[in-house]
């Protein structure tokens, strides 16, 4: 953060947008390193394939700087919106790849070492989930990313997906029942056996 | 409300818990080609508004040709007050240059014509 006045550092995104949107282009440094990894990581999240969630998140955050103009301060917080602009462009992009599975797309280990072995094997359970969840309707698949990899509340949920608890509850327990569904075939191609 | 957990359910929070550690750091190439985008898209900073001429300096300007003209205006302006003040010994020695050598052109009136015929 050089050359960042410290009254930018810790002002909230909200004010910062607005500074932008005034022409203080050292407002965008501050929120492209609180935002963008943030939006970096939930994309890598759902969609699996860290170019593609750099794409995403490049995206979002593009949508972002173009938003600032207009920006109403009272109708999100920026970091809502923001998991909102996200989540859609990757359930987009999971819907686009279809029953593609993106177990099809990870390489095989080229070290046996135990530890790159673990690794892929998280990779591949990551990957089937990935896969189960682009197989779910759209908005399941948002509120259960939403809630089980981001670590969003419920109430948060509703905010970025404009509904109630209850909507974002029955999404989620639907979305939940539906991966089970899905996945439960292949417990022991996932290595969970021995539960 | 206690319910109870399934292996299904535990398989999938396992599930759930190999997918957020997979996620990628943010590489500075990345976050520089945000900037980027940040820097190509930041709104013009709002600038005072220019101030207000008169009609009359508008029009003394269109007269004299604009900038251009009022420059030369100017540097006519200056080269005319040197000349009016610079001393004269150096318009001396400029003029036959200029005009050509002195010439003496005398006003006095021919004496030989009033004299009487044997005077001398």
């Amino acid at each position: 953060m050089d050359g960042c006045p410290a009254e930018l550092d810790g002002a909230p995104d909200e004010a910062l947008l607005a500074a932008f949107a005034g022409g203080e282009a050292r407002a965008a440094r501050v929120l492209t390193a609180r935002l963008a990894p943030r939006a970096l990581a939930q994309a890598a999240r759902m969609l699996g394939n860290p170019a593609e969630a750099e794409e995403v998140a490049q995206e979002a955050m593009l949508r972002l700087w173009r938003q600032a103009p207009d920006w109403d301060p009272g109708r999100a917080k920026v970091t809502t919106w923001l998991y909102r602009v996200v989540a859609n462009l990757c359930t987009d992009r999971l819907r686009r790849r279809g029953r593609v599975s993106a177990l099809d797309a990870v390489a095989e280990p080229e070290d046996e070492a135990p530890s790159v072995a673990a690794r892929m094997q998280d990779r591949t359970r990551a990957d089937a989930l990935r896969a189960a969840l682009a197989d779910l309707p759209e908005r399941q698949a948002q509120a259960v990313a939403l809630r089980h990899l981001e670590g969003l509340s419920n109430p948060e949920i509703g905010a970025v997906m404009g509904c109630d608890l209850r909507a974002v509850e029955s999404l989620v327990a639907r979305g939940k029942r539906g991966l089970i569904a899905a996945l439960a075939p292949r417990k022991a191609e996932l290595g969970y056996d021995d539960d | 409300m206690t319910m109870t957990e399934t292996p299904d359910d535990k398989m999938l929070e396992r599930l759930f818990a190999a997918a957020r550690a997979d996620a990628p750091v943010a590489s500075d190439a990345f976050l520089a080609q945000v900037m980027a985008d940040a820097a190509a898209m930041v709104p013009p900073a709002p600038v005072p508004a220019p101030r207000r001429r008169g009609p009359l300096a508008g029009f003394v300007s269109a007269l004299a040709g604009g900038w251009a003209g009022l420059g030369g205006l100017a540097a006519a302006t200056v080269a005319g007050l040197w000349i009016g003040m610079a001393a004269p010994d150096v318009l001396h020695r400029i003029a036959p240059g200029l005009y050509g050598d002195p010439v003496s052109v005398p006003f006095g009136i021919d004496q030989s014509a009033f004299l009487l015929e044997g005077d001398t």
